[in-house]
């Protein structure tokens, strides 16, 4: 409409991931390339680098030994005031949102090396959600911009 | 594919140092696990690690610094990080990593607390 600024509509970058190590790489190219514009702060960037990392990572262990030939479905939307991701997959029923988060450890004799990757991601974003939706995982984690 | 470099030298004192550059990401820390638990924890000698040439570290990265600390650990040996860069440093502060191990900011902070 004349005088009236022109509404930003989302950017959205579809793909899909297959569900090995080697592909984390390639996906996380193509997910900066993407953000390459979009006058992110280091801090921003890496956190999307990082609920990347973490999430694909997770339903790569749960995917179970069966994972050959399966992907995850992911979206990335840039709005102007968050980013959103999105993953799906139909591997077991894991809801990322209610898993048990281990205590942190006081001490290195407590310290157990592992269960990091969701604290990690739980910190790195404003909102996160579930839903089993036909078979298929499907989770949504809201970074704000910054 | 992501590098991590791993350069490791005999400091003074007969303390090991390892200065690591590069993405400590899920494919850097099976890239180099191995290695570094070797140099590092069966040296038997303390240890600094140099993360100022670390751009990104992940959860697998951190996993490999704790299990790399306990057996450290278990064998009297202590492990001090330092130069870890802001975001870095903001990812280890995320998950306490300071609780159970070590980190400065500078390598003769490093020495230092290895020497206290």
């Amino acid at each position: 409409m004349p005088g009236l600024p022109a509404e930003t509509s989302p950017r959205t970058l579809r793909l899909q991931v297959p569900c090995e190590l080697a592909a984390l790489e390639p996906a996380r190219q193509q997910v900066l390339a993407f953000l390459a514009d979009e006058g992110l702060t280091p801090r921003t960037v890496y956190q999307v680098e990082l609920v990347l990392e973490e999430v694909l990572m997770n339903q790569l262990w749960h995917a179970g030994p069966a994972r050959g030939g399966r992907h995850t479905d992911l979206m990335v939307q840039a709005s102007p005031g968050a980013l959103l991701l999105r993953f799906e997959d139909d591997g077991p029923a894991f809801d990322p949102t209610q898993a048990a988060q281990p205590p942190l450890p006081a001490s290195i004799d407590d310290a157990v090396p592992g269960g990091l990757g969701l604290l990690l991601t739980r910190k790195a974003v404003s909102a996160w959600s579930y839903e089993r939706v036909q078979g298929r995982n499907c989770f949504t984690l809201e970074l704000a911009r910054g | 594919m992501t590098t991590v470099d791993m350069i490791v030298s005999e400091l003074a004192d007969r303390t090991t140092c390892v200065r690591l550059a590069g993405r400590l990401d899920a494919a850097g820390a099976d890239q180099i696990g191995v290695r570094f638990s070797a140099v590092v924890a069966s040296a038997g000698h303390p240890a600094v690690i140099d993360l100022s040439g670390v751009s990104f570290v992940a959860s697998l990265g951190i996993r490999l610094l704790i299990s790399t600390a306990r057996s450290m650990a278990s064998k009297g040996q202590p492990l001090v990080l330092f130069g870890a860069g802001d975001l870095v440093r903001g990812v280890l502060d995320d998950v306490a990593l300071d609780q159970i191990i070590p980190i400065v900011d500078t390598e003769a902070e490093a020495l230092a607390r290895l020497a206290g």
